[in-house]
């Protein structure tokens, strides 16, 4: 997953009641982030759009 | 002022305000998606499908903590950093991520990261030993600036994405003051018990080598 994908996805979830602040924090700090820790990251965010959709 | 009135961390109108320019736009991409701030405690759900709602946002949160754990603590941050970890810094990194807090109130994800930041930072407070923990406040004001003194350390050291992920958790925390203050009272309240504890085991010694005997 690259930046844009990861944004799209934060919208998506911040449409669905999730926090800006914090989700703003992850887009951050992302691109500083060891591959398997975006990893985790995308599988989580990813895992939590599917469990409010 | 009690432990519960130091850990709530839901964030206030100061903070709300004090958001950056790409948070704003962030809240805007909300409210255009009809989102209220509190969408997931609104009553456009039923109450049913609201807590359901929040229980998923929680247990996505604490994941997201526990993966923070991991990046602050990383092999990468503690060679940068070279540091001896104060006693206890850990278990206070471990209850930074808990989606409870040690007095029972639920942690935002907000909280999560400036607590994780705090327990980061405190593990490069400069004690030579436990005699030397100093009588006034150790982190109230202060937590921000040590989080910024540890990235200019990994900076320094060549770990320039650490130092970023360390420059970046700083002014997040400065971006919510008043969440930061009342983490940095908790925090501190918790290094002073862990302390405590550590005084008083040589005189749970005989106690131990008591019950051992019998």
């Amino acid at each position: 997953m690259d930046k844009l994908e990861l944004t799209t996805l934060v919208h998506q979830l911040i449409g669905l009641g999730e926090d800006p602040g914090e989700l703003n924090y992850w887009l951050e700090i992302f691109d500083y982030l060891e591959p398997t820790q975006q990893i985790l990251l995308c599988a989580n965010l990813q895992r939590e759009l599917k469990s409010l959709q | 002022m009690d432990t519960n009135d130091l850990m709530e961390d839901q964030p206030d109108i100061n903070e709300a305000e004090s958001h950056d320019a790409l948070t704003d736009e962030l809240l805007a991409i909300r409210a255009e998606a009809g989102a209220h701030p509190e969408a997931h405690r609104d009553t456009q759900a039923t109450p049913e499908s609201g807590a359901e709602r929040d229980k998923v946002i929680e247990q996505a949160s604490a994941e997201r903590g526990n993966i923070l754990k991991g990046v602050l603590t990383s092999p990468l941050v503690s060679n940068g950093l070279n540091l001896v970890p104060f006693l206890g810094g850990s278990k206070l990194l471990t209850e930074s991520i808990a989606s409870t807090t040690l007095d029972g109130n639920e942690v935002s994800g907000r909280s999560r990261i400036i607590h994780a930041a705090m327990g980061a930072g405190s593990l490069a407070l400069d004690f030579t030993g436990i005699e030397d923990i100093p009588e006034g406040t150790m982190l109230a004001g202060k937590s921000v600036n040590l989080v910024g003194k540890l990235a200019a350390s990994l900076a320094e050291k060549g770990a320039a994405k650490s130092a970023r992920i360390f420059e970046i958790s700083a002014k997040f925390m400065a971006s919510n003051p008043n969440l930061t203050a009342k983490a940095e009272t908790a925090t501190e309240l918790k290094i002073r018990k862990i302390i405590a504890d550590i005084r008083d085991y040589p005189k749970s010694g005989p106690q131990i080598e008591a019950e051992r005997a019998a």
